[in-house]
């Protein structure tokens, strides 16, 4: 027993040394909880991989250098937890040597890419935006598919945005998605179904009048067209071979007051959400109606776009006085964080 | 005998360790997160307050879901304060931005969000009642560079009085974009700046370098070219002084030979 004393004193010297130094923040952690905050903890060097690792440890997610674009080679893990592709190897694409036998291969690091593939208009311009920004335009074909391949990204998170214009140059919703590519790899994202665009003849019609819906979407698809109010009516319509459709609503089922109507397109088990939603007003007369303009709300310096330029002229007023009505979007005076929303919504890129 | 008091005060050390291990401040890494709750939103705001005692080092915005900001995320005293747009919006439970600092797991129970703001994706501002965050993820290295982008040069009667201005951004996947800097002309320094960004030479006779660096010290130099193209001389002025100094040197030891002899 005598002879245990001083491994003895030296665990209580420890103890003593570690509660003076943490005390003190035990206490301070005594002091508030107020968020519900979901604790998600993710350990990189468990073994285990968990979200955002790409691997953990030995753990390689199932990965290998084949599946990273490499023809072979060894992959491992990072002490970051995201895989380390300096021992995989690329085929060869230099050609062979000489008699002496040689002949080296070029490793090059695999490129990261997407490939975006879907339905648009016939002939329609469709614009990838990359983050908000325009990455790629193409011209989608007669049967309304269209392809683009995207190259030189990082692997991450993105977000991309497709819109397209039909031959009226009315503008669809942008349908967004978020993608995550990894390094060195092509992500293909296909089945992209843009909506249809929408307008209206009238922008008011007289109560019993018919008002004409239309607009275009893929040749031979079934639209689902809604006009909404108290009640909500579908009707179904087929778009024709150059993807052009028209719907005559007779307005007498309608209440006098402001009315909404949206439409979206199936074909082949696929389908579209609705689309961009356009307002008109059932009352005592009929008053023509302007195609939809093209990036009204938010064009600050009328190229017919809404994009960074436009954001920085609203950013240049954000929380000063007296901002210009092309800033001011909601005209309550000041530039806030709704008119910023407001301008998000109307993006082109 | 021995081996059981041993053990009993090897017990208790490690029994203290253990209920003390959570408190341990160390490095770490942790993510702001927001849930829309099913609900598209395109705009948010917020302030996330700081406990007393819990130390920041670095705020990184890579992958964040915010894409434009109006407002990066930065600390002023105990609370960061960030806003920004994803334009076509975004649903679910999406990182806003990380924060790398001296604190334990406890610490983020002292952490609240106040002021937070997020907008519906319909273009009418209305707010959607979403949920804010924070929990701990693990760090990220980062060695690639922030993404090619380009600059654009515009002018807005309602902005600088109209004069020229710059605009830019770009993204970098990893750990976020640090600053931007501008160098207006082949010569002179990088000046931090901010877009938009009122041209010094209105001119625009000047190659215009903006340089973006990510939170690793990466850095990508956008080049827009000048719009308007100066005579030699001005281009090359500094070159243009040396050679006629020295032509007029030769001449004159020239002729000082020639007088000498």
């Amino acid at each position: 027993m005598i002879e245990n004393h001083p491994r003895i004193n030296f665990l209580w010297t420890a103890v003593f040394i570690i509660a003076a130094l943490f005390l003190p923040l035990t206490s301070a952690d005594a002091v508030s909880t107020t968020i519900s905050a979901t604790v998600k903890i993710t350990v990189c060097g468990d073994g285990v991989v968990e979200t955002p690792e790409e691997c953990d440890g030995s753990s390689l997610n199932g990965a290998s250098c084949t599946t990273q674009g490499f023809t072979g080679g060894s992959l491992s893990c990072s002490s970051a937890c995201e895989f380390n592709t300096s021992s995989c190897t690329s085929a060869p694409s230099g050609g062979g040597g000489g008699g002496d036998g040689g002949g080296g291969g070029i490793v090059s690091a695999p490129s990261t890419n997407a490939v975006f593939s879907g339905k648009a208009y016939p002939g329609s311009t469709v614009t990838l935006l990359k983050d908000a920004q325009i990455a790629a335009t193409t011209v989608a074909g007669a049967d309304a598919k269209f392809s683009m391949n995207l190259s030189g990204l990082s692997g991450g998170s993105y977000i991309f945005s497709v819109y397209s214009e039909d031959k009226k140059g009315i503008r669809s919703s942008l349908l967004t998605f978020p993608v995550s590519v990894t390094s060195g790899t092509t992500a293909n994202i296909t089945g992209i179904f843009i909506a249809p665009t929408i307008a209206t003849d009238k922008s008011e019609v007289r109560r019993g009048d018919n008002i004409a819906i239309f607009g275009q979407t893929v040749p031979a698809s079934e639209l689902t067209i809604s006009v909404s109010s108290e009640e909500e009516f579908f009707m179904k319509k087929i778009a024709d071979a150059t993807g052009a459709y028209l719907l005559n609503f007779d307005t007498s089922v309608l209440e006098m007051g402001q009315h909404l109507t949206k439409s979206k397109s199936a074909l082949n088990g696929e389908i579209t959400a609705f689309g961009k939603v356009v307002g008109f007003t059932v009352g005592t007369k009929n008053v023509v109606a302007e195609l939809p303009k093209v990036a009204a709300k938010g064009d600050s310096n009328g190229d017919g776009r809404v994009n960074l330029v436009d954001f920085s002229v609203a950013a240049y007023w954000y929380k000063r006085t007296n901002p210009p009505a092309s800033a001011d979007l909601n005209g309550d005076g000041k530039v806030d964080l709704v008119d910023f929303s407001i301008m998000a919504f109307n993006w082109t890129g | 005998m021995k081996n059981f008091q041993f053990s009993i005060f090897n017990f208790q050390f490690l029994a203290l360790v253990f209920l003390l291990l959570p408190n341990i401040v160390f490095a770490a890494t942790a993510v702001t997160e927001i849930d829309t709750r099913g609900i598209e939103v395109n705009a948010l705001e917020g302030t996330l307050v700081l406990p007393e005692g819990m130390r920041i080092r670095e705020i990184q915005t890579g992958n964040s879901v915010i894409l434009i900001w109006l407002e990066k995320p930065r600390q002023t005293g105990n609370a960061i304060t960030f806003a920004g747009i994803t334009p076509g919006g975004f649903t679910g439970t999406q990182p806003v931005f990380s924060i790398n600092g001296d604190f334990a797991a406890q610490d983020l129970d002292g952490v609240r969000f106040t002021s937070v703001s997020a907008l519906k994706n319909d273009g009418s501002g209305a707010s959607v009642p979403a949920r804010m965050s924070l929990s701990l993820a693990s760090f990220r290295a980062d060695s690639e560079l922030p993404e090619e982008f380009t600059p654009t040069i515009a002018s807005d009667p309602n902005v600088f009085d109209g004069k020229f201005f710059l605009v830019f951004a770009t993204q970098d996947k990893s750990s976020g974009v640090d600053r931007y800097e501008v160098r207006e002309g082949r010569w002179g320094f990088f000046r931090e700046a901010e877009s938009p960004y009122l041209l010094k030479h209105q001119g625009l006779n000047r190659d215009v370098y903006v340089k973006a660096t990510d939170n690793a010290g990466n850095e990508r130099v956008a080049v827009l070219a000048a719009r308007v193209h100066r005579a030699w001389w001005e281009r090359y002025g500094l070159l243009a002084i040396l050679m006629v100094i020295a032509v007029v040197t030769l001449a004159y030891k020239k002729a000082w030979i020639r007088f000498t002899k």
